[in-house]
Protein backbone atom coordinates (compact mmCIF):
# COMPACT_ATOMS: atom_id res chain seq x y z
CA UNK A 1 0.00 0.00 0.00
CA UNK A 2 1.34 3.59 -0.57
CA UNK A 3 2.24 5.87 1.78
CA UNK A 4 -1.05 8.22 0.33
CA UNK A 5 -3.10 5.18 0.42
CA UNK A 6 -2.40 4.46 4.19
CA UNK A 7 -2.78 7.92 4.93
CA UNK A 8 -6.16 8.12 3.38
CA UNK A 9 -6.86 5.40 5.13
CA UNK A 10 -6.33 6.60 8.51
CA UNK A 11 -8.17 9.91 7.89
CA UNK A 12 -11.07 8.02 6.84
CA UNK A 13 -10.68 6.20 10.14
CA UNK A 14 -10.31 9.13 12.22
CA UNK A 15 -13.51 10.81 10.46
CA UNK A 16 -15.02 7.27 11.42
CA UNK A 17 -14.42 7.74 15.04
CA UNK A 18 -15.23 11.44 15.27
CA UNK A 19 -18.62 10.90 13.27
CA UNK A 20 -19.19 8.21 15.83
CA UNK A 21 -17.81 9.99 18.87
CA UNK A 22 -20.12 13.16 17.74
CA UNK A 23 -23.57 10.25 17.09
CA UNK A 24 -23.01 9.15 20.60
CA UNK A 25 -22.96 12.15 22.52
CA UNK A 26 -25.76 13.78 20.38
CA UNK A 27 -27.89 10.89 21.11
CA UNK A 28 -27.06 10.10 25.02
CA UNK A 29 -29.79 9.98 27.55
CA UNK A 30 -29.64 12.66 30.14
CA UNK A 31 -27.94 11.17 33.00
CA UNK A 32 -28.84 11.70 36.41
CA UNK A 33 -26.55 13.50 38.61
CA UNK A 34 -24.73 11.26 41.56
CA UNK A 35 -25.23 11.73 45.18
CA UNK A 36 -22.40 12.97 46.84
CA UNK A 37 -23.04 12.40 50.11
CA UNK A 38 -26.58 10.48 51.27
CA UNK A 39 -28.37 12.11 54.15
CA UNK A 40 -31.97 10.64 55.20
CA UNK A 41 -33.36 14.33 55.63
CA UNK A 42 -31.90 16.28 52.83
CA UNK A 43 -33.74 16.20 48.82
CA UNK A 44 -37.21 15.44 48.30
CA UNK A 45 -39.02 13.29 50.63
CA UNK A 46 -41.99 13.71 52.80
CA UNK A 47 -39.93 13.98 55.53
CA UNK A 48 -38.15 16.52 54.79
CA UNK A 49 -41.97 18.64 54.41
CA UNK A 50 -42.74 17.13 57.86
CA UNK A 51 -41.71 19.58 60.13
CA UNK A 52 -43.42 23.18 58.83
CA UNK A 53 -47.06 21.16 58.39
CA UNK A 54 -46.67 19.95 61.28
CA UNK A 55 -46.23 23.81 62.89
CA UNK A 56 -49.58 24.74 60.52
CA UNK A 57 -51.52 21.76 62.29
CA UNK A 58 -51.90 20.52 58.51
CA UNK A 59 -51.26 16.82 59.63
CA UNK A 60 -55.04 17.02 61.66
CA UNK A 61 -56.21 16.07 58.21
CA UNK A 62 -54.39 14.26 56.30
CA UNK A 63 -55.52 13.98 52.62
CA UNK A 64 -53.63 11.48 49.94
CA UNK A 65 -54.69 11.47 46.24
CA UNK A 66 -53.94 9.19 43.80
CA UNK A 67 -54.45 9.90 40.28
CA UNK A 68 -54.62 6.91 37.43
CA UNK A 69 -52.87 6.45 34.32
CA UNK A 70 -54.77 6.63 30.89
CA UNK A 71 -53.35 10.02 28.99
CA UNK A 72 -55.22 13.11 28.72
CA UNK A 73 -57.97 11.26 29.55
CA UNK A 74 -56.63 10.39 33.16
CA UNK A 75 -55.20 14.33 33.68
CA UNK A 76 -58.43 16.06 32.70
CA UNK A 77 -60.05 14.14 35.21
CA UNK A 78 -57.69 14.64 37.81
CA UNK A 79 -57.90 18.32 37.00
CA UNK A 80 -61.56 18.04 37.53
CA UNK A 81 -61.09 16.27 40.88
CA UNK A 82 -58.33 19.53 42.46
CA UNK A 83 -61.18 21.57 40.94
CA UNK A 84 -63.46 20.28 43.27
CA UNK A 85 -61.28 20.11 46.40
CA UNK A 86 -60.16 23.86 45.65
CA UNK A 87 -63.93 24.86 45.47
CA UNK A 88 -64.55 23.61 48.76
CA UNK A 89 -63.60 26.21 51.25
CA UNK A 90 -63.30 24.50 55.14
CA UNK A 91 -62.31 28.10 56.89
CA UNK A 92 -62.20 31.65 55.62
CA UNK A 93 -59.46 31.60 52.66
CA UNK A 94 -58.59 27.91 52.85
CA UNK A 95 -59.96 24.80 50.67
CA UNK A 96 -59.82 21.40 51.24
CA UNK A 97 -56.95 21.52 48.42
CA UNK A 98 -54.68 23.23 51.44
CA UNK A 99 -55.18 19.98 53.09
CA UNK A 100 -53.76 17.62 50.39
CA UNK A 101 -51.04 16.39 51.71
CA UNK A 102 -49.78 13.72 49.26
CA UNK A 103 -50.41 13.34 45.54
CA UNK A 104 -49.18 9.67 44.26
CA UNK A 105 -49.55 9.43 40.11
CA UNK A 106 -49.08 6.96 37.32
CA UNK A 107 -48.71 7.90 33.62
CA UNK A 108 -51.44 10.51 32.10
CA UNK A 109 -51.94 11.70 36.06
CA UNK A 110 -48.28 12.55 36.47
CA UNK A 111 -48.69 15.69 33.94
CA UNK A 112 -51.62 16.67 36.46
CA UNK A 113 -49.71 15.90 39.99
CA UNK A 114 -46.32 17.46 38.35
CA UNK A 115 -47.20 20.76 37.37
CA UNK A 116 -49.65 21.27 40.28
CA UNK A 117 -46.65 20.69 42.58
CA UNK A 118 -43.90 22.95 40.52
CA UNK A 119 -46.33 25.69 39.58
CA UNK A 120 -48.33 26.08 42.60
CA UNK A 121 -52.58 26.45 42.78
CA UNK A 122 -52.72 29.80 40.77
CA UNK A 123 -50.78 29.05 38.15
CA UNK A 124 -51.92 25.69 37.68
CA UNK A 125 -55.86 26.34 38.04
CA UNK A 126 -55.05 29.48 34.84
CA UNK A 127 -52.40 27.29 32.68
CA UNK A 128 -52.35 23.80 32.88
CA UNK A 129 -55.31 23.47 30.67
CA UNK A 130 -53.91 25.27 27.50
CA UNK A 131 -50.08 24.04 28.53
CA UNK A 132 -51.47 20.44 28.88
CA UNK A 133 -55.37 19.60 28.22
CA UNK A 134 -56.03 21.08 25.18
CA UNK A 135 -52.73 20.67 24.26
CA UNK A 136 -52.00 18.42 21.24
CA UNK A 137 -49.00 16.68 22.79
CA UNK A 138 -49.03 13.69 20.23
CA UNK A 139 -49.02 16.52 17.55
CA UNK A 140 -45.98 17.75 19.21
CA UNK A 141 -44.12 14.16 19.69
CA UNK A 142 -44.44 13.76 16.34
CA UNK A 143 -42.85 16.91 14.74
CA UNK A 144 -40.09 16.06 17.19
CA UNK A 145 -39.60 12.99 15.47
CA UNK A 146 -39.75 14.37 12.19
CA UNK A 147 -37.08 17.60 13.07
CA UNK A 148 -33.93 16.42 10.82
CA UNK A 149 -31.77 17.52 13.81
CA UNK A 150 -33.67 14.51 15.94
CA UNK A 151 -32.80 11.66 13.75
CA UNK A 152 -29.17 11.10 14.52
CA UNK A 153 -30.01 11.08 18.40
CA UNK A 154 -32.78 8.59 17.25
CA UNK A 155 -30.50 6.26 15.42
CA UNK A 156 -27.92 6.13 18.92
CA UNK A 157 -28.86 3.27 21.11
CA UNK A 158 -28.38 5.18 24.20
CA UNK A 159 -31.32 7.68 23.35
CA UNK A 160 -35.28 6.20 23.14
CA UNK A 161 -38.38 7.76 21.66
CA UNK A 162 -39.21 8.58 25.78
CA UNK A 163 -35.79 10.75 25.57
CA UNK A 164 -36.89 12.90 22.95
CA UNK A 165 -40.53 12.84 24.73
CA UNK A 166 -38.66 14.19 27.78
CA UNK A 167 -37.06 16.96 26.20
CA UNK A 168 -40.43 17.71 24.35
CA UNK A 169 -42.16 17.85 27.34
CA UNK A 170 -39.24 19.95 29.40
CA UNK A 171 -39.13 22.11 27.16
CA UNK A 172 -42.95 22.75 26.02
CA UNK A 173 -44.45 22.22 29.45
CA UNK A 174 -42.26 22.27 32.62
CA UNK A 175 -39.67 24.79 31.72
CA UNK A 176 -36.52 23.10 32.41
CA UNK A 177 -37.60 22.93 35.94
CA UNK A 178 -36.07 19.95 38.15
CA UNK A 179 -37.00 18.35 41.29
CA UNK A 180 -35.35 21.10 43.37
CA UNK A 181 -37.86 23.20 42.01
CA UNK A 182 -40.36 21.59 43.44
CA UNK A 183 -41.22 23.34 46.53
CA UNK A 184 -40.37 21.62 49.74
CA UNK A 185 -43.93 22.00 50.93
CA UNK A 186 -47.15 19.96 50.56
CA UNK A 187 -48.61 18.39 48.74
CA UNK A 188 -45.76 15.74 48.24
CA UNK A 189 -45.76 14.73 44.82
CA UNK A 190 -45.06 11.03 44.13
CA UNK A 191 -44.20 10.06 40.05
CA UNK A 192 -44.24 6.31 40.23
CA UNK A 193 -42.64 4.45 37.14
CA UNK A 194 -42.09 0.75 37.00
CA UNK A 195 -38.53 -0.86 36.77
CA UNK A 196 -39.00 -3.26 34.04
CA UNK A 197 -36.93 -5.60 35.58
CA UNK A 198 -38.37 -6.38 38.68
CA UNK A 199 -41.74 -5.53 37.87
CA UNK A 200 -41.67 -2.86 40.91
CA UNK A 201 -43.04 0.82 41.21
CA UNK A 202 -39.87 2.92 40.75
CA UNK A 203 -41.00 6.56 42.83
CA UNK A 204 -39.30 9.72 41.48
CA UNK A 205 -38.34 10.48 45.25
CA UNK A 206 -35.27 11.03 47.10
CA UNK A 207 -35.52 7.84 49.02
CA UNK A 208 -35.62 5.82 46.01
CA UNK A 209 -32.95 7.75 43.97
CA UNK A 210 -30.67 7.46 47.67
CA UNK A 211 -30.35 3.47 46.92
CA UNK A 212 -29.17 4.47 43.79
CA UNK A 213 -27.07 7.00 45.12
CA UNK A 214 -28.23 9.91 42.30
CA UNK A 215 -29.33 13.05 43.48
CA UNK A 216 -33.30 13.81 42.45
CA UNK A 217 -32.48 17.70 42.93
CA UNK A 218 -30.53 17.63 39.36
CA UNK A 219 -32.97 15.49 37.44
CA UNK A 220 -35.18 17.35 35.13
CA UNK A 221 -39.06 16.70 36.39
CA UNK A 222 -40.16 16.20 32.94
CA UNK A 223 -38.32 12.98 33.29
CA UNK A 224 -40.37 11.86 35.67
CA UNK A 225 -43.21 12.35 34.18
CA UNK A 226 -41.86 10.69 31.24
CA UNK A 227 -41.00 7.72 32.92
CA UNK A 228 -44.09 7.57 34.85
CA UNK A 229 -46.15 8.05 31.16
CA UNK A 230 -43.90 5.55 29.08
CA UNK A 231 -46.55 3.33 27.65
CA UNK A 232 -44.33 0.22 26.53
CA UNK A 233 -44.49 -0.23 22.27
CA UNK A 234 -45.28 3.09 21.62
CA UNK A 235 -42.68 4.92 24.43
CA UNK A 236 -39.36 2.76 24.77
CA UNK A 237 -38.29 2.58 28.52
CA UNK A 238 -36.32 5.10 30.14
CA UNK A 239 -33.01 4.68 31.68
CA UNK A 240 -31.51 6.08 34.87
CA UNK A 241 -27.91 5.44 35.91
CA UNK A 242 -26.98 3.43 39.17
CA UNK A 243 -23.72 4.17 41.05
CA UNK A 244 -23.98 1.90 43.72
CA UNK A 245 -24.86 2.14 47.13
CA UNK A 246 -21.32 2.11 48.74
CA UNK A 247 -20.68 5.61 46.81
CA UNK A 248 -22.38 7.73 48.64
CA UNK A 249 -21.88 5.80 52.14
CA UNK A 250 -26.18 5.31 51.82
CA UNK A 251 -27.58 2.89 54.74
CA UNK A 252 -31.05 1.47 53.98
CA UNK A 253 -33.81 2.55 56.31
CA UNK A 254 -34.48 0.59 59.06
CA UNK A 255 -37.88 -1.62 57.98
CA UNK A 256 -35.60 -3.12 55.15
CA UNK A 257 -33.73 -5.02 57.45
CA UNK A 258 -35.89 -6.00 59.80
CA UNK A 259 -38.44 -6.92 56.36
CA UNK A 260 -35.75 -9.50 55.60
CA UNK A 261 -35.20 -10.33 59.05
CA UNK A 262 -38.52 -11.58 60.03
CA UNK A 263 -40.95 -11.07 56.90
CA UNK A 264 -40.51 -14.18 54.85
CA UNK A 265 -43.74 -15.26 56.12
CA UNK A 266 -45.47 -12.86 58.57
CA UNK A 267 -45.39 -10.68 55.49
CA UNK A 268 -44.16 -12.16 51.96
CA UNK A 269 -45.15 -8.75 50.37
CA UNK A 270 -43.10 -6.67 52.25
CA UNK A 271 -39.96 -9.25 52.45
CA UNK A 272 -40.41 -9.13 48.13
CA UNK A 273 -40.45 -4.87 48.83
CA UNK A 274 -37.08 -5.24 50.76
CA UNK A 275 -35.41 -7.15 48.39
CA UNK A 276 -36.15 -5.14 45.64
CA UNK A 277 -35.06 -2.41 47.41
CA UNK A 278 -31.95 -3.70 47.78
CA UNK A 279 -31.70 -4.99 44.53
CA UNK A 280 -30.43 -1.60 43.61
CA UNK A 281 -27.73 -0.99 45.95
CA UNK A 282 -25.42 -3.59 44.47
CA UNK A 283 -24.23 -1.22 40.46
CA UNK A 284 -21.92 -3.97 39.34
CA UNK A 285 -25.26 -5.90 38.96
CA UNK A 286 -27.41 -3.25 37.61
CA UNK A 287 -25.63 -0.52 36.82
CA UNK A 288 -28.74 1.16 34.48
CA UNK A 289 -32.34 0.70 35.81
CA UNK A 290 -35.02 0.91 33.15
CA UNK A 291 -37.65 2.23 33.62
CA UNK A 292 -41.34 2.20 32.21
CA UNK A 293 -44.76 3.59 32.21
CA UNK A 294 -45.54 3.76 36.33
CA UNK A 295 -49.31 1.81 34.71
CA UNK A 296 -47.57 -1.14 34.66
CA UNK A 297 -47.04 -1.97 38.43
CA UNK A 298 -49.95 0.20 39.40
CA UNK A 299 -52.23 1.64 37.64
CA UNK A 300 -54.07 3.97 40.07
CA UNK A 301 -50.86 5.26 42.16
CA UNK A 302 -52.42 3.43 45.69
CA UNK A 303 -49.89 1.18 45.91
CA UNK A 304 -47.33 3.67 46.88
CA UNK A 305 -49.78 5.47 49.37
CA UNK A 306 -50.38 1.90 51.55
CA UNK A 307 -46.68 1.23 50.93
CA UNK A 308 -46.38 4.49 53.05
CA UNK A 309 -48.62 3.89 55.79
CA UNK A 310 -48.15 0.02 56.46
CA UNK A 311 -45.04 -1.46 54.82
CA UNK A 312 -41.92 1.74 54.79
CA UNK A 313 -43.97 4.19 56.93
CA UNK A 314 -42.35 6.82 54.94
CA UNK A 315 -45.26 9.37 54.93
CA UNK A 316 -45.36 8.54 59.23
CA UNK A 317 -49.00 7.85 58.80
CA UNK A 318 -49.22 5.63 61.73
CA UNK A 319 -47.07 7.37 63.80
CA UNK A 320 -49.01 10.51 63.67
CA UNK A 321 -52.00 8.63 64.31
CA UNK A 322 -50.51 7.13 66.92
CA UNK A 323 -49.53 10.37 68.38
CA UNK A 324 -53.01 11.78 68.12
CA UNK A 325 -51.85 14.66 65.41
CA UNK A 326 -54.06 13.16 62.49
CA UNK A 327 -57.67 12.87 63.19
CA UNK A 328 -58.87 12.55 59.99
CA UNK A 329 -57.51 10.24 57.03
CA UNK A 330 -58.94 10.57 53.53
CA UNK A 331 -57.61 8.58 50.72
CA UNK A 332 -58.77 9.61 47.39
CA UNK A 333 -58.34 7.91 44.15
CA UNK A 334 -58.80 9.52 41.01
CA UNK A 335 -59.27 6.72 38.74
CA UNK A 336 -59.94 7.25 34.74
CA UNK A 337 -60.10 3.32 34.28
CA UNK A 338 -62.56 3.05 30.61
CA UNK A 339 -64.54 0.68 30.19
CA UNK A 340 -64.70 -0.23 26.18
CA UNK A 341 -67.04 -2.53 24.67
CA UNK A 342 -66.42 -6.15 23.46
CA UNK A 343 -66.77 -6.27 19.98
CA UNK A 344 -64.62 -9.62 19.58
CA UNK A 345 -67.72 -11.05 21.79
CA UNK A 346 -69.95 -10.34 19.35
CA UNK A 347 -68.38 -13.62 17.00
CA UNK A 348 -67.21 -16.74 17.42
CA UNK A 349 -63.88 -16.04 15.57
CA UNK A 350 -60.82 -16.11 17.99
CA UNK A 351 -60.43 -11.70 18.35
CA UNK A 352 -57.14 -10.55 16.67
CA UNK A 353 -53.44 -10.26 17.93
CA UNK A 354 -53.62 -6.38 18.87
CA UNK A 355 -57.28 -7.74 21.19
CA UNK A 356 -55.45 -10.15 22.45
CA UNK A 357 -52.18 -8.17 23.58
CA UNK A 358 -53.93 -5.58 24.30
CA UNK A 359 -56.41 -7.32 27.31
CA UNK A 360 -52.89 -9.19 28.27
CA UNK A 361 -51.28 -5.68 28.57
CA UNK A 362 -54.40 -3.91 30.77
CA UNK A 363 -56.29 -6.69 32.14
CA UNK A 364 -53.83 -7.42 34.89
CA UNK A 365 -53.18 -4.17 35.72
CA UNK A 366 -56.82 -3.34 35.69
CA UNK A 367 -57.42 -5.92 38.24
CA UNK A 368 -54.28 -5.35 40.35
CA UNK A 369 -55.86 -1.51 40.86
CA UNK A 370 -59.21 -2.66 42.34
CA UNK A 371 -57.88 -5.15 44.23
CA UNK A 372 -55.47 -2.38 45.69
CA UNK A 373 -58.52 0.07 46.40
CA UNK A 374 -60.40 -2.73 48.19
CA UNK A 375 -57.00 -3.47 50.80
CA UNK A 376 -57.85 0.08 51.67
CA UNK A 377 -61.16 -0.30 51.72
CA UNK A 378 -60.99 -3.97 54.23
CA UNK A 379 -58.26 -1.66 55.87
CA UNK A 380 -60.33 1.10 56.97
CA UNK A 381 -63.31 -1.28 57.69
CA UNK A 382 -61.10 -3.57 60.01
CA UNK A 383 -60.09 -0.54 61.64
CA UNK A 384 -63.22 1.18 62.49
CA UNK A 385 -64.56 -2.10 63.67
CA UNK A 386 -61.72 -2.42 66.15
CA UNK A 387 -62.38 0.80 67.77
CA UNK A 388 -66.10 -0.32 67.57
CA UNK A 389 -65.33 -3.23 69.13
CA UNK A 390 -62.71 -1.55 71.61
CA UNK A 391 -65.95 0.97 73.04
CA UNK A 392 -68.10 -1.75 73.11
CA UNK A 393 -65.89 -4.20 75.26
CA UNK A 394 -64.96 -0.95 77.42
CA UNK A 395 -69.15 0.02 77.54
CA UNK A 396 -69.79 -3.86 78.18
CA UNK A 397 -67.50 -3.73 81.29
CA UNK A 398 -68.62 -0.30 82.73
CA UNK A 399 -72.21 -1.99 82.21
CA UNK A 400 -71.36 -5.63 83.97
CA UNK A 401 -69.47 -3.59 86.99
CA UNK A 402 -72.69 -1.38 87.91
CA UNK A 403 -75.07 -4.46 87.45
CA UNK A 404 -72.91 -6.80 89.92
CA UNK A 405 -72.22 -3.81 92.45
CA UNK A 406 -75.43 -2.61 92.23
CA UNK A 407 -76.95 -4.10 96.13
CA UNK A 408 -72.91 -4.21 97.45
CA UNK A 409 -72.40 -1.47 100.44
CA UNK A 410 -69.24 -0.36 99.38
CA UNK A 411 -70.39 0.01 95.76
CA UNK A 412 -67.67 2.42 94.23
CA UNK A 413 -65.03 0.16 95.64
CA UNK A 414 -66.65 -2.59 94.50
CA UNK A 415 -67.09 -1.43 90.67
CA UNK A 416 -63.41 -0.03 90.28
CA UNK A 417 -62.19 -4.13 90.93
CA UNK A 418 -65.28 -5.28 88.40
CA UNK A 419 -64.10 -3.14 85.67
CA UNK A 420 -60.41 -3.53 86.61
CA UNK A 421 -60.36 -7.23 86.49
CA UNK A 422 -62.97 -6.66 82.97
CA UNK A 423 -60.94 -4.42 81.41
CA UNK A 424 -57.48 -6.79 81.87
CA UNK A 425 -59.83 -9.33 80.03
CA UNK A 426 -60.90 -7.87 77.17
CA UNK A 427 -58.03 -6.10 76.50
CA UNK A 428 -59.28 -2.23 77.27
CA UNK A 429 -58.07 0.41 78.70
CA UNK A 430 -59.16 3.52 79.77
CA UNK A 431 -57.96 5.53 77.06
CA UNK A 432 -58.57 3.92 74.03
CA UNK A 433 -56.34 4.21 71.48
CA UNK A 434 -55.71 7.24 68.97
CA UNK A 435 -58.51 6.42 65.44
CA UNK A 436 -58.57 8.84 63.08
CA UNK A 437 -62.07 9.32 60.99
CA UNK A 438 -61.35 7.17 57.35
CA UNK A 439 -62.77 8.52 54.57
CA UNK A 440 -62.30 6.29 50.94
CA UNK A 441 -63.13 8.09 47.96
CA UNK A 442 -63.17 6.07 44.44
CA UNK A 443 -64.15 8.52 41.91
CA UNK A 444 -64.87 6.78 38.56
CA UNK A 445 -66.66 7.16 35.87
CA UNK A 446 -68.67 3.88 37.18
CA UNK A 447 -70.41 6.31 39.59
CA UNK A 448 -72.06 9.03 37.01
CA UNK A 449 -75.78 8.77 36.98
CA UNK A 450 -76.10 10.24 33.40
CA UNK A 451 -75.57 7.09 31.00
CA UNK A 452 -75.52 9.12 27.86
CA UNK A 453 -72.56 10.94 29.75
CA UNK A 454 -70.70 7.72 31.24
CA UNK A 455 -70.81 5.91 28.32
CA UNK A 456 -69.39 9.04 26.34
CA UNK A 457 -66.41 8.94 28.81
CA UNK A 458 -65.62 5.16 29.29
CA UNK A 459 -65.43 5.37 25.34
CA UNK A 460 -62.57 8.26 25.39
CA UNK A 461 -59.70 6.47 24.19
CA UNK A 462 -56.10 6.51 25.71
CA UNK A 463 -54.65 9.19 23.65
CA UNK A 464 -52.26 12.53 24.51
CA UNK A 465 -54.57 14.51 23.20
CA UNK A 466 -58.46 14.66 22.98
CA UNK A 467 -60.95 16.93 21.61
CA UNK A 468 -61.77 19.90 23.60
CA UNK A 469 -65.63 18.76 24.55
CA UNK A 470 -63.96 15.29 26.11
CA UNK A 471 -61.62 17.42 28.20
CA UNK A 472 -64.36 19.52 29.44
CA UNK A 473 -66.61 16.64 29.97
CA UNK A 474 -63.95 14.35 31.39
CA UNK A 475 -62.89 18.03 34.03
CA UNK A 476 -66.67 18.77 34.91
CA UNK A 477 -67.63 15.22 36.11
CA UNK A 478 -64.26 14.81 37.73
CA UNK A 479 -64.94 18.03 40.12
CA UNK A 480 -68.51 16.87 40.13
CA UNK A 481 -68.37 12.73 41.28
CA UNK A 482 -65.81 14.00 43.92
CA UNK A 483 -67.91 16.93 45.17
CA UNK A 484 -71.25 15.04 45.19
CA UNK A 485 -69.66 11.39 46.65
CA UNK A 486 -71.17 11.13 50.25
CA UNK A 487 -67.88 10.08 51.75
CA UNK A 488 -66.39 13.74 50.71
CA UNK A 489 -69.78 15.60 51.56
CA UNK A 490 -69.20 13.93 55.17
CA UNK A 491 -65.20 14.91 55.57
CA UNK A 492 -65.84 18.33 54.41
CA UNK A 493 -68.73 18.39 57.33
CA UNK A 494 -66.06 17.01 59.62
CA UNK A 495 -63.61 19.61 59.03
CA UNK A 496 -65.62 21.91 58.67
CA UNK A 497 -66.98 21.06 62.51
CA UNK A 498 -70.25 20.36 61.02
CA UNK A 499 -70.74 16.70 62.21
CA UNK A 500 -72.93 16.51 64.90
CA UNK A 501 -70.34 15.65 68.19
CA UNK A 502 -73.00 13.64 69.53
CA UNK A 503 -73.52 11.48 66.59
CA UNK A 504 -72.57 7.90 67.64
CA UNK A 505 -69.57 6.47 65.44
CA UNK A 506 -70.46 3.04 65.76
CA UNK A 507 -73.37 1.65 64.44
CA UNK A 508 -74.62 -1.51 63.32
CA UNK A 509 -74.92 -2.19 59.65
CA UNK A 510 -77.86 -0.74 58.04
CA UNK A 511 -80.52 -3.02 55.98
CA UNK A 512 -79.64 -1.49 52.38
CA UNK A 513 -82.00 -2.42 49.80
CA UNK A 514 -80.47 -2.50 46.41
CA UNK A 515 -82.73 -0.58 43.89
CA UNK A 516 -83.85 -2.74 41.22
CA UNK A 517 -83.63 -5.77 43.38
CA UNK A 518 -86.31 -7.45 44.19
CA UNK A 519 -87.03 -9.48 46.89
CA UNK A 520 -88.84 -12.63 47.17
CA UNK B 1 -52.99 -4.96 57.34
CA UNK B 2 -52.51 -3.21 60.41
CA UNK B 3 -51.19 -5.00 63.33
CA UNK B 4 -51.06 -3.65 67.14
CA UNK B 5 -48.55 -3.50 69.37
CA UNK B 6 -48.55 -2.74 73.03
CA UNK B 7 -45.18 -1.51 75.00
CA UNK B 8 -45.52 -2.35 78.56
CA UNK B 9 -42.88 -0.21 81.00
CA UNK B 10 -43.73 1.03 84.65
CA UNK B 11 -44.12 5.06 83.71
CA UNK B 12 -45.34 6.77 80.09
CA UNK B 13 -42.46 7.37 78.06
CA UNK B 14 -42.13 7.46 74.77
CA UNK B 15 -42.04 4.77 72.22
CA UNK B 16 -39.72 4.68 68.91
CA UNK B 17 -40.55 2.17 66.44
CA UNK B 18 -37.70 2.19 63.97
CA UNK B 19 -36.10 5.37 65.02
CA UNK B 20 -39.43 7.45 64.66
CA UNK B 21 -41.25 8.60 67.54
CA UNK B 22 -44.29 6.17 67.23
CA UNK B 23 -46.49 7.45 70.46
CA UNK B 24 -46.46 6.48 74.45
CA UNK B 25 -46.00 3.43 76.63
CA UNK B 26 -48.61 1.38 78.01
CA UNK B 27 -51.05 2.16 75.33
CA UNK B 28 -51.91 0.11 71.99
CA UNK B 29 -50.16 1.65 68.85
CA UNK B 30 -50.94 0.72 65.19
CA UNK B 31 -48.43 -0.24 63.26
CA UNK B 32 -47.83 -2.46 59.70
CA UNK B 33 -47.87 -5.81 59.43
CA UNK B 34 -44.49 -7.37 59.78
CA UNK B 35 -41.30 -6.84 61.93
CA UNK B 36 -40.18 -3.61 63.84
CA UNK B 37 -37.26 -2.15 65.82
CA UNK B 38 -38.81 -0.82 69.27
CA UNK B 39 -37.37 1.47 72.29
CA UNK B 40 -37.93 3.85 74.06
CA UNK B 41 -35.92 6.99 73.12
CA UNK B 42 -33.16 8.55 75.63
CA UNK B 43 -32.90 8.11 78.69
CA UNK B 44 -31.30 4.80 77.90
CA UNK B 45 -32.27 3.43 81.50
CA UNK B 46 -33.97 0.29 80.59
CA UNK B 47 -33.43 -2.65 79.08
CA UNK B 48 -33.42 -4.35 76.92
CA UNK B 49 -31.75 -1.43 74.58
CA UNK B 50 -34.26 -2.38 71.38
CA UNK B 51 -36.23 -5.64 70.72
CA UNK B 52 -37.19 -6.25 67.20
CA UNK B 53 -40.51 -8.10 67.51
CA UNK B 54 -42.64 -9.59 64.36
CA UNK B 55 -45.86 -8.33 64.30
CA UNK B 56 -48.92 -10.43 63.17
CA UNK B 57 -52.90 -11.65 63.88
CA UNK B 58 -52.74 -8.81 67.05
CA UNK B 59 -55.76 -7.09 67.38
CA UNK B 60 -56.24 -3.79 69.29
CA UNK B 61 -57.36 -5.51 72.41
CA UNK B 62 -55.23 -8.53 72.26
CA UNK B 63 -51.86 -6.47 70.93
CA UNK B 64 -48.48 -7.87 70.89
CA UNK B 65 -47.09 -6.94 74.05
CA UNK B 66 -43.67 -5.82 74.31
CA UNK B 67 -41.72 -5.39 77.43
CA UNK B 68 -38.95 -3.06 78.78
CA UNK B 69 -38.12 -3.20 82.28
CA UNK B 70 -36.04 -0.09 84.12
CA UNK B 71 -32.43 -0.35 84.76
CA UNK B 72 -31.97 -1.96 88.07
Amino acid sequence: MTPVAVRGRRAATRCAALCLAAWSLAGCYRVNPPLVQYDRDRGYRFKALGSAAEQRGQDETFVALTFSGGGTRAAAFAYGALAALKATEISPGRTLLDEVDVISSVSGGSFTAAYLGLFGQDAFFTQFPDAVLYRRLECGLIWQFLKPWNWPKLLSPYFGRSDLADEYYDDAIFDGRTFHDLPLHRPFIMLNATDISRGAQFSFTQDSFDRICSDLDGVPVSRGVTASSAFPVAFTPLTVKNYGAGRCHYAPPPWVGNAECGDFDANPQRYDLAKTWRSYEDARRRPYIHLSDGGLADNIGLRAVENGILATGALGVLNKVNLGRIKRLAVIVVDAKPHSEAPADRSARPPGIYTVLNASATNPMENYSSDTVERIRILFNEWNRAACDFEANRAGCDALAAQQCQHVRRHAGCEQTQRDACYAKLGVTDAPPAHPSLYLMHVRFEAIPDSAAKQRLEAVDTRLQLPRDQVDLLVTWGQRLLAESPQYQQLVADVRGELDPARPRCLPPADEECDGAESH
Amino acid sequence: MLEWVKVLYPRTRDVYIDDELCGETNVPLAVGQGTQQIDLGAPADYTPARRRVTVTGTSQTRPREVVFTPKP
